[in-house]
Formats: structure tokens, sequence, C-alpha cells
């Protein structure tokens, strides 16, 4: 029962063949790497530009509804657009407590 | 000439993986790379002494399967791994959205979310660092994302906790991390990031019916027939659950042979409707169950059972007659190579012992009753019960030790839910088919919603017998 033929032998012998050099070469590609790069992550992309996002994409921050998110928009369009984040603590609703939780999810374009 | 070459192979390719995992920690990749290379070489130098030669061929494959095992759980320098303590860390991490929502639950009158992510990077005392590795992420949203989503996140991330072998379980699928956020702090990057079109495209088509079950049947039918079509047991009410396993009647939320034969029958049946030539259905038979398995989020119960009924369709589309235990062993070995870890998966265990067990004990308690088979009626209700009976014996043990469960009842429970759960599957594939046209949709919802609802009394009514099921301790 365990008697293989001299064909099944060599077919069975080739494809372990390849398969003990394909392992070799993925256990290669993993220990041959002996420093953790660092990347490129634009963080800026994930940041809410409080001088462009409509009323809708201001919601997404914490404690933002749509009553806020609408006077951020018109305190915007009276004003004109934001300096510094910090002006938002000028709008009614917006206090350091409030600031603290969406000032590191806001920023202004240049 | 070996009859059964391929079950020979599995089983010393078994062997190999349940010795590596015995080793201690000192034997390490090169020294079983050295040994697996010795072996292939002295096989292939005494290839004239048979016996040497075949002796040293199963040492190789035992070899081979040990050195696969041990180089899967060897990771790179930036593995996710290396950088997790059991504390959490609340941090800033990239990557990308590897399959569709696996589970979807309220939680506390929010939406929890769960998919697979694989890490791109995490931030780092105020640097990104490139790492690798597959996360289970949890999103309190209601929105929906997709496979291909690259998403920057700022949340929890830690290491699985180690109850119950959670941990283990986890890491069996290569998953190292759980990440926690919530709405507010995910940014979509891009869509479709190094994403698989085959892959893209299956999941949408998965997405899809789900939405359809979802709108058209009532909440917990919907829920049981995305179990016994899709996997996705998430939103089976847990009571149900109950019943199924109290009844002896889980293995039917796991897709497995019954439903892959199903589908192959069906699928051919209607491709020789349209008239397809023989070698063409044959073949769009195979890709279509191959499709299966991404569809189904590749669970080795799944591919078990397309790898078996492609090799019986390839060796009828050659005129040549399969065994049985060869497409078995083709299975395994594939499932294996693919993933060494998931010998000690409990679902990869049950599904093969059950199928063994049936292979093997159904002819022979078939030939018992051969005077009882005069009639067709007879041997339908005898073969059922030998099923019923053998895949129950190679079971339950296991059963015992990984649930504290032994469910004698499941004996008389399947020979009469599994012919239910038949038509039911009939049912189900018409109502993806035919289900958008007026009529035909509202009978087909109504005649999936009595199936379903037949298949939960009896589950029920077995479950709650008593005598019926035994917990141990």
């Amino acid at each position: 029962m365990l008697v293989f033929s001299k064909s099944e032998r060599y077919i069975i012998l080739t494809f372990l063949v390849v398969g003990l050099f394909s392992a070799g070469l993925f256990y290669y590609g993993k220990v041959s790497g002996f420093e953790v790069k660092t990347i490129n992550i634009n963080e800026s992309d994930s940041l809410i530009d409080i001088n462009t996002a409509s009323a809708q994409q201001l919601e997404r921050l914490p404690g933002i509804g749509p009553v806020l998110a609408q006077d951020i928009v018109v305190y915007r369009q009276r004003t004109g657009l934001f300096k510094r984040i910090e002006e938002l603590k000028h709008i009614k609703g917006i206090g350091d407590k409030k600031f603290e939780k969406i000032k590191d999810l806001i920023r202004i374009s240049e | 000439m070996n009859k059964r070459p391929l079950a020979i192979i599995a089983i010393f390719f078994i062997l190999g993986i349940i010795l590596a995992r015995s080793l201690p920690d000192s034997i390490r990749f090169p020294r079983i790379f050295i040994s697996t290379l010795i072996f292939i070489l002295t096989s292939f130098i005494f290839s004239k002494y048979h016996k040497i030669s075949n002796i040293l061929l199963l040492l190789s494959i035992t070899s081979f399967a040990s050195l696969l095992y041990i180089n899967s759980h060897i990771y790179s320098n930036n593995h996710i791994s290396h950088f997790l303590a059991e504390e959490k860390l609340k941090t800033s991490i990239a990557g990308v959205i590897k399959s569709p929502v696996l589970t979807r639950k309220p939680y506390y009158g929010k939406i929890n979310s769960t998919y697979l992510f694989e890490i791109e990077g995490v931030k780092v005392n105020e640097e990104w660092l490139g790492l690798e590795g597959l996360a289970q992420i949890r999103l309190q949203t209601e929105k929906d994302y997709a496979y291909g989503d690259r998403l920057l996140v700022k949340g929890t991330v830690r290491r699985p906790r180690n109850d119950n072998y959670y941990r283990e379980y986890l890491e069996r699928q290569n998953i190292f991390a759980l990440i926690n956020t919530k709405e507010n702090y995910v940014t979509l990057l891009e869509q479709g990031y190094k994403s698989n079109p085959v892959l893209k495209y299956t999941y949408l088509i998965r997405e899809r019916l789900k939405a359809r079950i979802i709108e058209k049947m009532p909440l917990e039918k919907g829920a049981f027939l995305r179990a016994i079509l899709m996997g996705d047991r998430s939103e089976l009410p847990k009571h149900i659950q109950t019943s199924f396993k109290n009844s002896g009647t889980m293995h039917i939320l796991a897709i497995s042979g019954l439903h892959i034969g199903l589908i192959a029958l069906l699928v051919m049946y209607l491709l020789r409707f349209l008239r397809m030539p023989r070698g063409l259905y044959y073949i769009f038979t195979i890709l279509f169950l191959i499709f299966f398995i991404p569809f189904t989020l590749s669970r080795p119960s799944v591919m078990r059972a397309v790898l078996m009924a492609c090799v019986f369709l390839v060796g009828r589309l050659l005129g040549r007659g399969v065994d049985v235990y060869n497409s078995l062993g083709i299975a395994a070995v594939f499932i294996l190579i693919k993933n060494p870890k998931d010998l000690f998966n409990v679902g990869f265990q049950l599904s093969f012992l059950a199928v063994l067990s049936i292979l093997f004990f159904v002819p022979k308690f078939m030939k018992l009753l051969e005077r009882y088979t005069d009639h067709y009626i007879k041997k339908y209700f005898c073969m059922s019960l030998t099923v019923s009976i053998t895949a129950w014996l190679g079971t339950a043990l296991l059963i015992l030790y990984y649930f504290r469960i032994t469910t004698p009842i499941a004996i008389i429970s399947n020979l009469f839910i599994i012919p239910v759960l038949f038509i039911l599957l009939i049912g189900s594939f018409a109502f993806f088919l035919l289900g958008w046209l007026p009529f035909a949709g509202s009978f087909l919802i109504g005649f999936n919603s009595l199936f379903a609802g037949i298949i939960f009394e009896l589950a029920d009514f077995f479950g709650s017998l008593r005598f019926g099921h035994f917990y141990l301790g």
C-alpha cells in the first residue's frame, strides 16, 4: 500500500523540489530584512479642512451635529476663511472641551 | 502501482505537521530544510532500490510538511506581531480592507462591523512604521466599507486576549491584531487599492445577494438562508444556533458536501438545458464551484467539498474513475499547503473526519443491510440512516472534546432535517435566479420561509427532547 511506482516517485519528488526551494525563497524573504522601514502616509488627506468642508462633512467630527456644522459654515461665509483652527472657539457651542476633541481631526488648507 | 497515492501523501503530510508541532523551538527552518533536501536527494540516488527509495520519499513528504508548518510561524521583522504587547496601543493605523463585512452586530444603539484588515503602517512616536500583517478591525459605523478600501484610522490596536484559546484561533487564520475605532476616526483614502478584480467582483455579488435576502426575507429566516448559502451565520439569533447545536444539526450551518453537490447538479442541469456541449458544461461547473470558495470566504469545509467535487468532475470529463480517498487526499494537501495551521482548526477536523467516516463505514453498513434494500424507498432510508450514524460516530468524540456536548439525537434529527434542507436549498437557488420576477419572487419567498420555518421547528423539537443531548462539565 505504501509503494509508489518509479514514475510516481519522480513526479512527487519533482513537486517536492519545487516546493522546497519556493519555501526557502519565502523564508529568505522574511528574514533578510534587517530594518523596519518608515513609510509616507499623507495624514492631511484624513483631516477635514474647515475652510472647504461642507456642513455634511463637518458633521463627521465628534460632537458636531447638523446645527453646529451649519453654524460653522455660516460663520465662515460671514467672517471669511479661518486662519487658525483655534478660531472655531469663537462659534457658540464650541468650547475648550469640544475643541480638544476635534483639533486633531481638522486642518486649514494653505 | 499504488491505488491511492494521494491519500498516502496526505497521511504523511499530516504526520509531518503534527511532528513539527511537537518539535522543540531549537529545531529551526534551516535544519529541516537541509534534512528535507537530503531525503529528496537520497530518494533520487537510491531510485533503483524501490523499498529504500519509497521510505525516503515518505520521509521527504513528512519533512517537507514540517518545514511548511515551521515556515508558517516565521514572520518578517516588520510583522505586526513583533510590535504589539498585551496592553492597548492608541494610535493611527493605515491599511486595506481585505474582506467583505464579517459580522454586523448592534452594540448599545450603534452598529459594530468587523472586517479583515491588512496593515500597512502604524504611527509610533510621530513616525509611520511600515508594518505588515492581518488584523480584525471593528468599526462602530452605519457605513459600509468594501474589499480594497484603503483606510486611515485612529483607534486602539492590541493583541487578541487568550481567553478560551481565542488568540490561538485567530493566529491560525494569521490574524494577529484587533483594531477598534469609531466612524468619526476613519478616513477612506482610496478605493480598490491593490485589489484582486476576481475577488472584488465575487464580494460585490455576495453583498448584493445578501442585501436581496435581507430586503425580501423575514429576519430570522433570512439570517438562516445567509448561513446556509453564504457561510454567514453572524446574524443568526443565538437561540436558533442553540437549537441546532442541541439537536446535533449544527453542521448544516457549515457549507459542505450537500450544498456543493446540489450546486454542481443544478448548474450542470441548467447548462445542459441550454444545450451547452458536454466538455464545456463540465468546465463551467468546475469554474462556478471554484468561484464559490471566495464567495463563502474560503472556509475549510467549502474548500474540501469543492476540491473533491472538482476532482470528481475532472475525472468524469476525462472518462476516468476517481477514487474518493484520493480526492479527499488532494483536498487535504491543498488546504494544508496553503495554511498548515488549518490542521488544528476544528472546522477542518470535523469536515474531514465526517467525510472519512461516511466513506469508510457506509459501504460496510450497507453490505450488512443488503437484504433490506430491495426497494428504492427502503434503500434510501437505510442509506440515510447509515450516513447519519457514521457521520455522528466519526465526529462524536471530537465534538465532545471541543464543545463538551454529545448529541445522540443527531442520528434521528438529521434523517428529518436534511431532506427538508435539500428542498430549501433548491428553493433558495431558485430565489437567486428568479426572485426578481414579480410572481415567482413572492412565491419563492413564501416557499423558502415555509421550509426554513419547518427546519427551525424540527431543530427546536429534537433539541428539547430529554436525553437528546448531554453537556459535560
